[in-house]
């Protein structure tokens, strides 16, 4: 659906994205990450045709971005992090001004503009000039705008930015829909735990490189060979410490009271192992299972936290 | 008609600006003015007038409502355009426009139209007080019709203008003030200069449009009257009326501005180039064009002598010079290579010389172009003058030769430029540009006080031909030394085109499924 093909981009001596090769299938929701300055904004901007890359080629829905420009629109709806909005227009006027400008029937435009103002829950504000309204209410008029022609990709950077928390989840919400309707999502951001739950692929920025692509799934069972993160808790005293020092597969013992952490560098089996051998020690386990890896933890892994 | 009226931009600008109380108010105080004005020439106080005062009078007032028309229209235009796009880019919509559908030619169209429609719509509410004072005036529907014409035709002119340099421009206001320097500083300047009686381009005064569209008025004509006298002015020797000369003028800056709007209104800032490389041969061979079918070579009155004296070859030559200078270099800034397509370029490139004329190649070549058109259209017209001046007159190979000259500075000092934008500066055009005024005055100065005869050595002054500043050897001398600077920037280029390692090395980068 997206394809990034050897992308790159120079502003003078810096290279801002290097090399990139990355294909994004339909349906992915794939979360851009890095510290800000790692590419991820041009990334996105030489995406939706702001911006000519010095080389390589981006093409969406098979379209190539910067050949065939206008084709390439249809298929992508746009939304970067801080951006105005017509002031002077009501809610209802913004939306069908991008509707024409997306070449939208008046027979498909009306109905649409109907569905899109409930969808991000401005069916009061309809009729309202837009200098009346909130900065949340601004940021969903603004991912209003991006999926009002029904685009089949959806490019947002950082959209998140600057909004409460309340504002967060409602658009969290916005996009687990459209995920849901099948659109494919390219969002870049730093705020992590934003993209928790919502993302199904991941790629790691840092100085214009990408560090790392893929499912978040794949990712996590790779890094999960490497070692996983064990959380267990009992009942009564315990020599749970002592027990589990004597596994060699086993580091960063943390107890706390009748509960622990341990680090885990073995295959499952191993691990069922090790919860008989707790068991047949007479150690009343009351819970015991593998601490599953939030974004955060993939991306600290990931990442060396470079700028450029 | 149904594309113009259903145009996005067009609509979405006229719902913002023409909300009902907003065109209540500003119909409110246009009309309101327009009493005050009339009731200046009306009120209970003045004396009874003559049927001819009373005419005059009438006039009078026409003439002020229809200026004041001609003014807001004119400064609305050139105010509401010079911000259209920067405002838009400095507020992060503009964004959003380059990634619609909308065409460029859409996206202008409801700028031009959209962004001073206000000042239309004002226009719309005062024309009844123009129109029944200019019919009580007896001022015809001929000349009343002709006035507006010509006043939206300069305001859509103005307008692609002022869009023009807001599309080059990131502070909306930077624009407003350079067109506004213009509007008022220019038109007057060329007219006065163009007006007086030993010009060689009397055409100009074509540029207001005013002495074009007066012979319509059908005004009482005197030796002292200029109208009379600049009704008529030559066009490619012929006596054609001004009118003609002034739509052909507007029409063809117009023509110019289009292209350059439409190629570039959807493109990143960094990414404008104003001119394709055939357009700017093209627009070469227009301005010489142009400025030889204004040219009148008829002997003129000249002051010091107070006689009929003939057009000297050696001052029109020197003129083309001048003119060329500044033409070689506008189309070495219009056509300058975007850094990232330049890059592009370089790395697709490099064996087949063809390339060096490609589209993304770097202006140099095309410079070289345009000066073998002006030579060629110079030696056309020296053909077709013969009737003023003898074609042995105009020195064509010393013409050629210092046209040479001119071209070896104004290539380097655009490979300079085209170096800057390639350093990565911000603004790189006008930076570069502060750089060689400072080299320049650096160069006037120390050369003037010290070393006169080494002028010739750093700027084009051997062009002109002028004993006093260069001699031969000393402008060989120059070009030589410029062609190794110009080498050198060469050099300097290429080493910014090779692949830069300034990040880091990858580490893994692996592409998802």
């Amino acid at each position: 659906m997206i394809e990034f093909q050897g992308l790159r981009r120079e502003y003078g001596d810096l290279v801002a994205v290097r090399d990139l090769r990355v294909s994004i299938p339909e349906g992915e929701v794939y979360g851009l990450l890095g510290p800000n300055g790692a590419g991820k904004t041009t990334i996105i901007r030489m995406a939706c045709g702001l911006l000519t890359p010095t080389a390589g080629r981006v093409s969406v829905s098979g379209v190539d971005v910067h050949q065939d420009p206008e084709l390439a629109q249809s298929h992508i709806g746009y939304l970067s992090d801080f951006f105005s909005v017509y002031d002077d227009l009501k809610v209802w006027e913004y939306l069908d001004y991008f509707g024409r400008a997306y070449k939208m029937r008046d027979s498909q435009l009306l109905p649409r503009i109907d569905e899109v103002v409930s969808q991000v829950g401005l069916e009061v504000k309809r009729e309202v000039l837009i200098r009346g309204l909130s900065r949340g209410m601004k940021q969903r008029l603004g991912i209003a705008r991006a999926i009002i022609h029904k685009p089949k990709v959806l490019l947002l950077d950082e959209p998140a930015s600057g909004l409460d928390p309340k504002a967060r989840a409602d658009l969290r919400n916005l996009l687990l829909a459209l995920r849901a309707e099948g659109t494919t999502v390219l969002i870049s951001s730093h705020i992590l735990p934003d993209l928790e739950g919502f993302c199904t692929s991941i790629g790691v920025m840092e100085k214009g490189v990408m560090v790392r692509s893929g499912r978040i799934a794949e990712i996590s069972s790779a890094e999960s060979q490497q070692f996983r993160v064990v959380r267990l808790s009992w009942v009564g005293e315990a020599r749970v410490e002592e027990r589990l020092r004597s596994t060699d597969k086993i580091s960063n013992i943390v107890v706390r009271g009748s509960q622990g952490l341990f680090r885990f560098s073995g295959t499952e089996e191993d691990l069922a192992g090790v919860l008989q051998q707790l068991i047949t020690s007479g150690i009343r386990v009351l819970a015991f299972g593998e601490v599953k890896q939030t974004i955060e933890d993939l991306y600290l892994k990931l990442s060396r936290n470079e700028v450029m | 008609m149904e594309a113009f009226w259903g145009n996005p931009e067009l609509i979405r600008r006229l719902r913002a600006d023409l909300r009902p109380a907003r065109m209540v108010t500003a119909a409110t105080v246009s009309i309101l003015l327009c009493f005050l004005i009339v009731l200046m020439f009306y009120h209970p106080g003045v004396d009874p007038r003559s049927p001819a005062d009373e005419k005059d009078v009438r006039l009078g007032l026409y003439t002020i409502l229809l200026s004041a028309q001609a003014l807001v229209l004119c400064l609305w235009c050139l105010s509401s355009c010079s911000q259209a796009i920067a405002s838009e880019r400095n507020l992060k919509t503009f964004d959003f426009l380059r990634t619609t559908r909308l065409s460029s030619w859409e996206l202008l169209l409801g700028m031009i139209f959209g962004a001073p429609s206000m000042a239309y719509f004002v226009v719309a509410c005062t024309l009844p007080f123009t129109l029944v004072i200019g019919l009580l005036a007896g001022v015809s529907l001929l000349a009343i019709a002709v006035s507006y014409v010509m006043l939206f035709m300069i305001a859509a002119v103005l307008s692609l203008a002022a869009l023009t340099i807001s599309m080059m421009t990131d502070r909306p206001r930077a624009g407003e003030v350079v067109l506004l320097l213009l509007f008022i500083g220019w038109p007057a300047g060329v007219f006065s200069v163009a007006a007086s009686g030993e010009s060689r381009f009397p055409g100009l005064t074509a540029i207001p449009a005013v002495l074009g569209v007066l012979p319509f008025y059908h005004l009482p004509s005197s030796p002292y009257n200029s109208a009379a006298r600049f009704a008529h002015v030559p066009f490619f020797g012929v006596q054609v009326p001004s009118l003609l000369v002034s739509i052909i003028l507007y029409v063809s800056a117009g023509t110019w501005l289009l292209p350059m709007l439409l190629r570039n209104l959807k493109k990143d800032r960094e990414d404008i180039r104003l001119l394709s490389r055939w357009q700017a041969v093209g627009f070469t061979a227009y301005v010489n064009v142009l400025l030889f079918a204004l040219l009148d070579l008829s002997p003129k009155y000249s002051l010091p002598s107070n006689r009929l004296e003939p057009a000297s070859a050696s001052d029109v030559a020197a003129g083309y010079l001048a003119l060329n200078f500044l033409i070689l270099y506008a189309v070495g800034l219009a056509t300058l290579t975007p850094p990232a397509r330049l890059k592009s370029w370089w790395r697709q490139s490099v064996q087949d010389v063809r390339f060096y004329w490609s589209e993304d190649g770097p202006p140099w070549p095309w410079m070289i172009v345009s000066a073998g058109a002006a030579l060629i259209l110079f030696v056309l017209e020296a053909i077709v003058s013969t009737k003023f001046i003898p074609f042995s007159n105009w020195s064509i190979h010393a013409v050629a030769g210092r046209l040479a000259v001119l071209l070896v500075f104004a290539v380097r000092d655009v490979l300079f430029l085209q170096w800057c934008a390639l350093k990565g500066f911000q603004r790189p055009v006008l930076k570069g540009m502060l750089f060689l005024s400072l080299y320049y005055i650096t160069v006037l100065t120390i050369a003037g006080f010290f070393f006169r005869s080494s002028l010739a050595w750093f700027t084009p002054s051997g062009a002109f031909g002028d004993p006093d500043l260069a001699t031969p050897t000393s402008t060989l001398v120059g070009v030589v030394l410029q062609i190794g600077v110009s080498v050198y920037l060469l050099i300097a280029i290429r080493h910014r085109l090779s692949p830069s390692t300034a990040a880091s090395a990858p580490t893994t980068a692996i592409p998802a499924s």
